[in-house]
């Protein structure tokens, strides 16, 4: 195993211990969803949009919502994201043990992810902060910026290793140092 | 791309062209020149699609433990599932006879984790399922399994599948695993294309939910070995029931259904928890007789059963009479998708391909996938074809299922079975199944 190494060309890690949730709503284009706090802030209004924080709230469809928090959810908490999602009309449904991420990192990101992926990855398009659900590698993924020379990978747990190894085998011009 | 459009294809065209016709090919002229302009590879069409990453390979949560115990591993939609669990020296056939021998006597562990899992959640979850399957699903009480089937606009079996409330506004439906992705697609589709006033929600959970099914007659000794707060006694916990609860102190759902025709429960957990409590059981099942099941052995078993399997035993043209649930989606009133198309002439013939039972006359030979049957005095070239076949668990006969010109009219009939143009041998038309027929077995 190569240890992690800052400030190269690109770096991938698998991100353990994340718990993810589904969000969406019955009916559509409802504004009483994105009443929904948690930890005390709203869902964002946009689809593509990211409320960054504890949980990172990923507005993924038309009234749709991924939560990703960074770790296990508190049953209380839990409750309690129930219990305001049934009052604005949410279904929610935790996805945590079929869920995987990866983070990449370093300056060749945007061009690797570009190799698998028909999204434009210029910074001034996909920006920090923003998110697509999309194809990458012929697998469907969530790709969540995070930073100019930062993305998180979601996806199911089944095509984390393929995908793994996809883009390292896509990064070996980049010298990949993978975790 | 025509290759006298390009560029790179024209140029060489009209230097043909002017050597065929003696002229200089700057007198031709040229169309109007497209892409490409320089040679292009193959390999850059292809882009990086090519070797291991053709496709995606997706692993199972207990893909390790698989393939750490002997496991033949085969791509089925992607998945990579153990078909066999091989011995030293023992052939595939050995295995799956041995596997399917240990479920008939003892009990079986199989990892069907890749089932297709949709939860519907919202107050029209149930009418909106409704128009899908062509089953009766407004009598479908929480805790209650119903099998379905479900159709294409045209009337062809897309799926099939169960459908369970787990409350009046949240229902839970499994999907065959190849078609998880597509059923989950379709339910989107109509929801937001065609009936957008339904207030429902479709969450796919395939990937959050493991399914590992313990099958045969020592399934309740082995899983009341471990801590659970559910009632497994056939009295509160029956076939066609699922119970929620908590399983080595996990969250489970635990259906009592069966594709084996044996005591079953399909216990589903999260995918993360799949690891412990497969070793669970297999710690308190070794000595029960407890073996890991590969997907040939219980196909196998289900062929035995005469239970359907879509892809195998269906096409693109075959509708619900011809898999014998003809009465069922006459008897639905309320409409479904595709209920239309099943009153098209075409759709009507007494003569369509049905789905029979078939033993050898002469049982030293066996049947092939793919073969020919003609029916006695037939005028046809063909008269319908082997889907499913292998030998019986504890006979060892062969037998077969097959789709056949006007099918149910035959039972009892001879048929001559062609193998690549050749008679190979006569079979019998019968009934299916060929095990169990009451089920007392999977309803023990």
């Amino acid at each position: 195993m190569l240890e992690s190494v800052q400030h190269t060309p690109f770096d991938i890690s698998v991100l353990k211990r994340q718990t993810a949730m589904r969000l969406k709503s019955w009916t559509s284009n409802s504004p009483q969803a994105r009443r929904l706090l948690i930890n005390g802030r709203r869902l964002p209004a946009v689809v593509g949009q990211t409320f960054p924080g504890e949980p990172r709230a990923l507005c993924v469809g038309p009234d749709e919502w991924l939560l990703v928090f960074d770790a296990s959810l508190g049953l209380d908490q839990r409750r309690d994201i129930d219990h305001q999602a049934a009052e604005q009309q949410l279904a929610v449904v935790e996805l945590s043990g079929g869920f995987a991420a990866l983070k990449l990192q370093g300056s060749a990101c945007r061009d690797v992810l570009a190799k698998g992926c028909g999204l434009d990855f210029h910074p001034h398009t996909f920006r920090t902060d923003t998110c697509a659900r999309t194809l990458l590698a012929q697998v469907f993924v969530t790709l969540d910026c995070r930073g100019p020379q930062e993305f998180d990978v979601y996806m199911g747990r089944s095509f984390l290793w393929h995908l793994h190894s996809w883009l390292v085998d896509a990064s070996l011009e980049y010298h990949t140092m993978t975790e | 791309m025509a290759p006298d459009q390009g560029k790179t294809s024209a140029a060489a065209s009209l230097d043909v062209i002017a050597k065929l016709r003696s002229v200089p090919s700057s007198e031709l002229g040229h169309t109007t020149l497209r892409p490409p302009f320089i040679p292009v590879t193959l390999g850059a069409m292809a882009g990086r699609d090519i070797g291991d990453f053709f496709a995606p390979h997706r692993r199972m949560p207990l893909h390790d433990w698989h393939a750490s115990h002997g496991a033949l591993l085969q791509d089925f939609g992607g998945w990579q599932r153990p078909v066999a669990y091989l011995n030293p020296h023992e052939t595939r056939e050995q295995a799956i006879r041995r596997e399917a021998l240990a479920v008939r006597m003892a009990a079986g562990l199989f990892d069907g984790s890749p089932l297709g899992k949709i939860e519907i959640h919202g107050p029209d979850a149930l009418e909106f399922l409704d128009r899908f399957y062509i089953n009766n699903l407004q009598t479908l009480q929480p805790g209650r399994v119903r099998y379905g089937l479900m159709l294409r606009e045209t009337g062809v079996i897309f799926d099939d599948g169960t459908v369970t409330p787990l409350a009046p506004d949240r229902l839970l439906i499994t999907t065959t695993s190849g078609n998880a992705g597509r059923v989950s697609a379709w339910l989107e589709e109509w929801h937001q294309c065609e009936w957008p006033e339904l207030r429902v929600a479709n969450f796919s959970v395939t990937e959050q939910w493991a399914t590992l099914s313990l099958a045969g007659p020592k399934a309740r000794t082995i899983l009341s070995k471990l801590d659970t707060d559910i009632d497994l006694s056939a009295a509160a916990f029956p076939h066609m029931t699922l119970r929620e609860g908590r399983l080595l102190g996990f969250p489970a759902r635990i259906y009592r259904v069966s594709f084996t025709g044996e005591l079953t429960y399909e216990i589903n957990v999260p995918a993360g928890a799949a690891q412990s409590l497969w070793q669970a059981l297999m710690e308190v099942g070794s000595p029960e007789g407890l073996q890991p099941l590969g997907l040939d052995a219980l196909l196998l078993m289900r062929l035995e059963k005469g239970f359907l399997h879509v892809g195998s035993d269906t096409d693109g043209t075959t509708v619900p009479d011809d898999v014998g649930w003809g009465k069922a989606a006459r008897n639905k009133t309320r409409d479904y998708v595709g209920k239309r198309s099943l009153y098209l002439p075409e759709n009507l013939k007494p003569d369509r391909l049905q789905l029979v039972g078939l033993k050898l006359i002469d049982p030293k030979t066996g049947f092939m996938v793919g073969s020919h049957l003609r029916l006695a005095n037939g005028n046809n070239p063909t008269d319908g074809w082997i889907t499913s076949a292998g030998h019986a668990v504890l006979t060892s006969e062969p037998i077969a299922l097959a789709m056949l010109r006007g099918g149910r009219q035959h039972i009892g009939a001879e048929v001559t079975v062609y193998d690549a143009g050749a008679q190979v041998a006569r079979a019998r038309v019968v009934n299916p199944p060929f095990f169990d027929p009451a089920g007392d077995r999977m309803n023990a």
